[in-house]
């Protein structure tokens, strides 16, 4: 019989890294994304018997996550912030002909709108199909689908020039 | 399928794609490249997305909810009302200056507010600071203290704008107290209001305290502990919660 310290413990280590990489792009932080991961761990350990299905974990994780932010930072402000509130690494700070490809990803991704950025986020570092983000999101999955091709097109956008991908959505 | 619902799936989610997807990709040449060229989008995406997570993170967020646990029964009935007091002040401070950048030359009380707004967790901090620490932190600070002002539960030697602070959070009957101490800085005595949070800058010895809270009605008393830890009398010492 495994312990709930011990579910606990497999479940922090197995998750920990994706939902603060969430949180960051959440609430565009390290520090604050520190804290909401933590919040988001003690609220889980209290609630840790709702969790009956390991695949599930993420997605739960992600709802509470959401509900922390959106509990201490949503009511006035907006859920996301334009890209200089956006506190991206230190390497990614340094002049255009200096940056990676991650670089210039990261920043064309923080300056992406928040109604884009979310869903796009929880397709790519979550995992999540359309339906599932419509669910967690309140709306319908046509518009999550609407959204999530938009967000490419627009990071197509920013990246002009980044090559033969650029070319991907355009038809033959 | 024809290319231009190919090319719709592929720019929705093209990792997930359908039967229908599928056929058409082994009958369209330029589909089948175009989704290829998709799929490595999604990895530069995947990477560019997986920002560095700080070092020890889960190991930390373990110690923090074995350290919540051991401590959840033994909480007192007026530390119960210290943190709703806690988590109404952190909502008034994410909503009003969560994400507000304050500049290094702005106005000492903008700065205390955001500063306080990027450290929600020390709001709820419920382990008492010893004295020995609290000595220790303003003497580095070139700010000694006789002794503590009164029960501390959270110490931290913090940045605020172009100054080193002592920052600490004193828990009180009406909830917590957030202080920071500004050495060799003279301000005049000024309350505020902001975000739903009341503060007091005051002159006390060679510096500037700042006090922050969802109420002011302990600042007369905080500010008269911190004026006897300095000066090294008796009466600062009493009136912890």
């Amino acid at each position: 019989m495994v312990s709930k310290q011990s579910q606990f413990d497999a479940l922090v280590r197995a998750t920990s890294a994706d939902l603060y990489r969430f949180a960051f792009w959440l609430c565009g932080n390290e520090a604050l994304a520190q804290d909401l991961t933590q919040e988001t761990y003690l609220r889980a350990w209290r609630s840790l018997d709702n969790l009956r299905e390991t695949a599930a974990a993420k997605a739960w994780l992600i709802t509470i996550l959401r509900r922390e932010h959106a509990r201490l930072y949503e009511r006035k402000t907006p859920a996301f912030e334009p890209i200089d509130a956006v506190q991206l690494p230190e390497s990614d700070l340094q002049s255009p002909d200096q940056l990676g490809d991650d670089a210039l990803v990261r920043r064309a991704m923080a300056k992406l709108d928040a109604k884009y950025r979310e869903p796009l986020l929880m397709q790519v570092l979550g995992g999540f199909s359309c339906e599932e983000i419509a669910a967690e999101l309140g709306v319908s999955p046509g518009a999550v689908m609407t959204q999530v091709f938009r967000a490419r097109q627009k990071l197509k956008a920013a990246l002009g020039g980044y090559g033969e991908e650029a070319k991907v959505y355009e038809l033959p | 399928m024809n290319c231009l619902e190919f090319r719709r799936a592929i720019g929705t989610d093209p990792r997930n794609l359908d039967e229908a997807a599928d056929v058409h990709r082994a009958q369209c040449t330029r589909c089948s490249d175009a989704l290829q060229r998709a799929l490595g989008f999604e990895r530069t995406l995947t990477a560019a997305f997986a920002v560095p997570v700080p070092e020890g993170l889960a190991d930390r967020l373990l110690l923090a909810q074995t350290t919540a646990t051991r401590h959840e029964p033994a909480r007192p009935h007026w530390r119960v009302w210290s943190v709703a007091a806690a988590l109404m002040l952190s909502v008034a401070l994410g909503a009003g200056f969560g994400w507000r950048w304050i500049g290094l030359n702005a106005p000492l009380s903008d700065l205390a507010i955001a500063h306080l707004a990027h450290e929600p967790v020390a709001l709820s901090s419920r382990a008492i600071v010893a004295e020995g620490e609290v000595r220790t932190l303003f003497a580095a600070l070139g700010a000694p203290l006789h002794h503590a002002p009164g029960s501390v539960h959270y110490l931290m030697n913090c940045p605020l704008g172009r100054h080193r602070v002592a920052h600490l959070v004193l828990q009180r009957e009406s909830g917590p107290v957030t202080a920071l101490y500004v050495p060799r800085l003279h301000e005049p005595r000024q309350d505020f209001s902001r975000a739903g949070v009341r503060g007091r800058e005051l002159p006390v010895a060679d510096g500037t305290l700042i006090l922050l809270a969802a109420s002011d009605r302990e600042f007369d008393a905080i500010g008269a502990q911190f004026q006897s830890a300095f000066a090294g009398s008796d009466g600062g010492a009493v009136g912890a919660p």
